[in-house]
């Protein structure tokens, strides 16, 4: 049955290739990527032997987007059925799945391609092939000076696979990285210490990009949140200039000797001017006679 | 010389006492003023500028203003007073002089400072007068007034007491 639904699958391929070059319409528009436009042209021209070849080199490319890794494994999924290789397609579709499991086929795509689709993700759900997820806790703001700690909720993490945390100064233009670590009390908890040296105290507050992916052994992207393209970022304080109180020192509006005094003083404040406003303000006017004659 | 340095002292401490390089005054208060006057009734009139001081000298200044133009003055005891009278207490001199002061006054400005000599007989007439214009009264101490009372040959027989 599957045989002979290749065999319709390539005999339809074979049919446009030969009448007007293969079209394929990507799912939706990704960043630029030198491989996956080389592969959409292989496919479109039917050179699908030497698509799978330039799919699989690209997929092995670092710092890929989500829309690239998928696009890559639609194009590898739909190269290798072409070819009539159904389980190394349904191995693309299933990675594809891993990637992004509520990934669906352009409506553009042949039916007979969507129906195989279906059934593969259909037994991708019966073999329990689950997909990575990943669930990132957003790093608000943070304090210059001090490390800083992602914490991720990563299920079904895959055999082999690991979780990092990129980051960049915002502007710079490498990331940076540093792995996960699984907690030990847990099997979904992991987390990430950005340290103190990479959150440098300045005066004014400046911002860190930073995204997390999930990668397996051949550095494929299983799961992420943001990309090198789509960072997520987290602002770091300005150095704090008042150093505050010294630890432990009552702040002075704690001290009752301070209202005391404030007490007394307003009392004494208020006394004088109540006697002011009641004494009466008078003058006087000191005369001295002079007389003389007789009367 | 030094001999005789003695001898010159001693004999200068001899002869009448020296003058003092001064001439004596005779201090003395006329027995007559003490025998006519009684005392002298001192007053303070509002809108100083509006009175001819010099026709207020000649008869009692009560029959000149309004009632209401007598600043209240404060007696010896606090009461509130148009005048006040001051028993005659001259101090001996030439001019005889007496002493006295108007306390509790409001400030203000453009006052008459009236002082009367009034007689010993009854009904009491005027023998003496003196007015002086006082520009303002400020708080506390305000410079001495020189009430200068020329006394008349013949006492004036008019309502000299303000404030019987």
């Amino acid at each position: 049955m599957a045989s002979g639904l290749l065999a319709l699958i390539a005999a339809t391929a074979l049919a446009q290739a030969t009448d007007v070059p293969l079209r394929t319409v990507t799912a939706q528009v990704v960043p630029r990527n030198e491989a996956l436009e080389k592969a959409q042209g292989q496919v479109d021209s039917g050179d699908f032997e030497e698509a799978v070849k330039t799919l699989e080199a690209g997929i092995e490319q670092s710092e890929l987007t989500d829309d690239q890794l998928v696009e890559m494994y639609r194009l590898l999924g739909l190269a290798q059925l072409y070819l009539g290789n159904e389980e190394r397609a349904r191995d693309a579709y299933e990675k594809l799945l891993q990637a992004r499991p509520d990934y669906e086929l352009p409506r553009s795509a042949p039916p007979k391609i969507r129906t195989l689709y279906a059934r593969i993700k259909d037994d991708v759900k019966k073999r329990r092939v689950r997909p990575v997820t990943l669930t990132l806790t957003p790093i608000g703001e943070a304090k210059a000076g001090l490390a800083v700690t992602a914490e991720a909720h990563i299920e079904d993490m895959a055999l082999g696979a690991k979780a990092r945390l990129f980051f960049r100064r915002s502007g710079a233009q490498a990331f940076g990285s540093i792995d996960f670590v699984r907690e030990k009390s847990s099997r979904t908890e992991y987390r990430a210490t950005l340290p103190a040296f990479e959150l440098p105290e300045e005066d004014a507050s400046w911002e860190m990009d930073y995204y997390v992916e999930v990668t397996d052994a051949a550095q494929r992207r299983l799961a992420g949140k943001g990309d090198s393209y789509n960072p997520l970022t987290f602002r770091v304080a300005a150095r704090t200039k008042d150093t505050g109180p010294v630890a432990g020192a009552t702040p002075w509006y704690q001290n009752p000797w301070v209202w005391v005094g404030v007490g007394l003083g307003v009392a004494a404040a208020t006394t004088g001017v109540v006697l002011i406003a009641t004494q009466t303000q008078t003058g006087t006017l000191p005369i001295k006679i002079q007389i003389d004659g007789t009367p | 010389m030094t001999r005789a340095l003695p001898l010159v002292l001693l004999l200068s401490a001899c002869g009448p006492a020296a003058s003092g390089g001064g001439v004596d005054m005779q201090l003395f208060v006329q027995a007559g003023l003490l025998d006519v006057i009684s005392g002298f009734q001192v007053a303070l009139v509002k809108s100083g500028s509006t009175l001819d001081c010099v026709a207020a000298q000649k008869t009692c200044i009560k029959g000149q203003v309004d009632a209401t133009r007598f600043v209240p003055v404060k007696d010896s005891k606090g009461a509130q007073k148009k005048a006040l009278f001051f028993p005659i207490n001259l101090v001996a001199g030439t001019p005889n002089t007496q002493d006295v002061s108007l306390d509790g006054l409001s400030p203000g400005k453009d006052f008459a400072v009236i002082v009367e000599a009034v007689s010993k007989d009854t009904p009491a007439r005027l023998t003496g007068s003196s007015c002086n214009y006082v520009q303002q009264i400020s708080v506390g101490q305000n410079a001495a007034v020189s009430a200068h009372i020329e006394t008349f040959p013949t006492p004036v027989t008019c309502d000299v007491r303000i404030d019987p």
